[in-house]
């Protein structure tokens, strides 16, 4: 399992056809509550020891559905099972036991932590919560972990607010590592950090990724960063996936129009890059009342009548590239 | 494209007229119960009309507090204690309180980088943005009305006749950036400093406001302080770049000489430690360790601990300015030239 290069090994998370449906406000006073489609029909495998990538513009669930994927919300449709078991149907007591090996890195390092604990009690937290090892151990491992995440072990003394910004969120991750996880959902992570200490956040991960053998779903707004670090790439576009492929594939080679402008629309740090800009017009829709067809048929250049009645397939195109275009 | 004629022409109009601003050792202190900081340091900066600065740094290195200060929009706790601030040839600083409230918003403008923070949300969109000629200029109802359509219609505000009516929470987040966009252009200014205008927006909406921003900028002849952390944005929008840390500005170079050529390390540091959509990388490399705050400032060169470059010559002194041609200048003990 150390072999992060060795894709396509075992299936680690299987998502079926998951939907999941907010509710919103009423129309009018007596009035139906409108839907938020927030997934709408999200099917994908996640491999033991991959990075897959998740990304896509405000509001087009993707977050949503990396707290799906830990059963943090119910599905209002479809299956999300891990190693083979369905984790929206099972029981606490064993959910408890599988809930250690799955664990969450948000955005804002601060806001994830307790600003009334040391750093030290709150790395050892899930080890206490999951009864792991020996009480007396348990302070080894801390060390352990705060070494992995390359922090000085006087800090297990402080509180989150004595820290940095790239500190806090180094906490945060090893406070999700230390219950042992095999799956980490990463959510915006390193989005809140400055360029360099992000590039540091960045490159942790990756060590840590190879050293511990863990699967990452790595959430985030940013392509260049996603280029960076996932070996295959999911774009999502209200609520649903419109294109997965290998990282390299997709960027050189994307194949739906929104990927393309989504590409585009990414600034490069190289000013001659400027003229070769394709912007597009328009905005998301809105999740409450998607459009028919395809959702993204009012921004797309190649857009027909086609494309406005009929939601394209999710098709595979090749071994590593699924696409859901009519004209891709 | 147009781009590289704009900075042509430009570098043709620096030469023959003085610059619209012009700041000049601009010193702020804030003063806080744990003692006085000095956040931003000497800084100088020059923009011309036509032309786009961009301001980049990392949070906390003084860009916003830097153009807060050349407004007197200071908090009660910062100060300026030191420098000028010459726009149109007039100290901005020894102003009078009514003639700065009279240029703010109709000769200088701001757009901040959150509107939905920024606008009123129990005022329409209309109100807000006729708000400022009703301010500035002596103008009736009705034109002003007529005014504030059209600079809806010019910022790409579809249907500005209904959204004139309409309040901020029924707009989206890039919708509502254009709005804050016409406001501060309702008036003409001369020079609109936007700060992380689209830090908040999704990278498509972002392109869509980078565009046009520059389209207004040659336009309306404005000049453009854009600040932003965001080097690719930089690279997008911007003719001369100052590169601060720290609350000093330690390079300012036209945008292709510093990109091509970082002179400054932490310049290069920033350029290399960025993951990049257009090509891959294998490792990041970041620079190590972080940016110093305001109580760890020392008066000799602030990314010594940092760097890579440095020697005993980079302890205890401030390094100076030094001049690379005529239209560059980095403060660095050891610039980095390459052969």
């Amino acid at each position: 399992m150390t072999n992060t290069m060795e894709k396509k090994s075992e299936i680690i998370m299987k998502v079926r056809d998951v939907v999941c449906h907010f509710a919103g406000p009423r129309t009018s006073f007596f009035g139906e509550r409108m839907i938020a489609h927030a997934v709408n029909g999200v099917s994908f495998d996640l491999y033991a020891g991959e990075t897959l990538g998740l990304v896509g513009e405000s509001g087009c669930g993707k977050s949503t559905l990396g707290q799906l994927i830990l059963n943090l919300i119910e599905p209002t449709a479809g299956s999300v099972s891990y190693l083979g078991q369905d984790i929206t149907t099972i029981d606490t007591k064993e959910w408890r036991r599988l809930r250690s090996e799955m664990q969450l890195v948000f955005q804002n390092p601060l806001g994830a932590l307790n600003p009334r604990l040391t750093i030290g009690s709150q790395i050892r937290e899930p080890l206490d919560i999951h009864h792991v090892g020996d009480e007396d151990k348990r302070d080894d491992k801390v060390l352990e972990m705060i070494a992995a995440v390359s922090l000085p072990p006087h800090l297990l003394d402080r509180y989150p607010h004595q820290l940095s910004g790239g500190q806090q969120q180094r906490v945060v991750i090893a406070r999700a590592l230390i219950s042992g996880p095999k799956l980490v959902v990463c959510d915006e992570s390193v989005s809140a950090l400055d360029v360099s200490v992000q590039a540091q956040v960045v490159n942790l991960l990756v060590d840590l990724q190879k050293k511990l053998g863990l699967t990452y779903l790595f959430i985030t707004h940013d392509l260049s960063i996603v280029r960076h670090i996932s070996s295959r790439i999911a774009v999502m576009y209200l609520g649903r996936i419109v294109e997965l492929a290998d990282s390299e594939a997709l960027l050189e080679n994307p194949m739906h129009p929104y990927t393309k402008a989504l590409i585009s629309a990414v600034p490069v740090p190289d000013p001659r890059a400027r003229a070769s800009r394709t912007t597009i017009t328009g905005e998301p829709p809105n999740p409450f009342n998607p459009p028919s067809g395809c959702a993204f048929h009012a921004r797309c250049p190649q857009a027909d009548s086609k494309c406005q009645s009929l939601i394209p397939v999710f098709l595979q195109i090749d071994e590593k590239h699924a696409v859901a275009c009519h004209y891709a | 494209m147009s781009n590289t004629q704009n900075h042509g022409t430009n570098a043709d109009h620096m030469a023959a007229s003085p610059p619209l601003l012009e700041v000049r050792g601009l010193s702020v202190v804030f003063d806080t119960p744990e003692g006085s900081h000095q956040v931003v340091d000497h800084v100088d900066l020059k923009v011309s009309s036509g032309q786009t600065l961009g301001l980049v740094g990392e949070s906390g290195s003084g860009k916003s507090v830097t153009c807060l200060a050349m407004l007197r929009l200071l908090a009660a706790r910062g100060r300026v204690i030191n420098g000028e601030v010459l726009f149109q040839e007039q100290d901005l600083l020894k102003l009078s309180e009514d003639d700065m409230t009279q240029l703010r918003g109709c000769k200088i403008a701001m757009v901040f980088q959150d509107p939905m923070v920024s606008l009123n949300p129990v005022r329409t969109i209309g109100w807000q943005i006729s708000e400022s000629l009703h301010l500035h200029q002596n103008i009736s109802r009705e034109a002003a009305k007529r005014r504030t359509l059209e600079m809806l219609d010019l910022v790409g505000i579809p249907e500005p006749k209904t959204r004139y009516n309409e309040y901020p929470h029924q707009f989206s987040g890039g919708m509502s950036q254009r709005a804050m966009i016409a406001m501060a252009i309702a008036c003409e200014p001369k020079l609109l400093i936007a700060d992380e205008p689209t830090t908040a927006l999704d990278v498509t909406i972002q392109a869509q406001i980078l565009e046009l921003l520059s389209q207004l900028k040659s336009d309306l002849d404005m000049a453009l302080i854009l600040i932003t952390h965001d080097l690719g944005v930089i690279a997008e929008a911007a003719d001369e770049v100052a590169v601060m840390y720290a609350g000093r500005v330690v390079e300012e170079a036209p945008v292709f000489d510093l990109f091509d050529n970082p002179m400054h390390p932490y310049t290069l540091g920033l350029l290399n430690s960025l993951p990049r959509v257009d090509r891959k990388v294998d490792r990041l490399n970041a620079i190590e360790g972080s940016a110093p705050p305001p109580h760890e400032f020392v008066e000799g060169c602030r990314f010594e601990q940092r760097c890579g470059h440095c020697d005993d010559s980079c302890t205890g002194t401030r390094p100076d300015f030094k001049n690379i041609g005529t239209s560059r200048r980095v403060a660095c003990m050891h610039p980095i030239t390459t052969s």
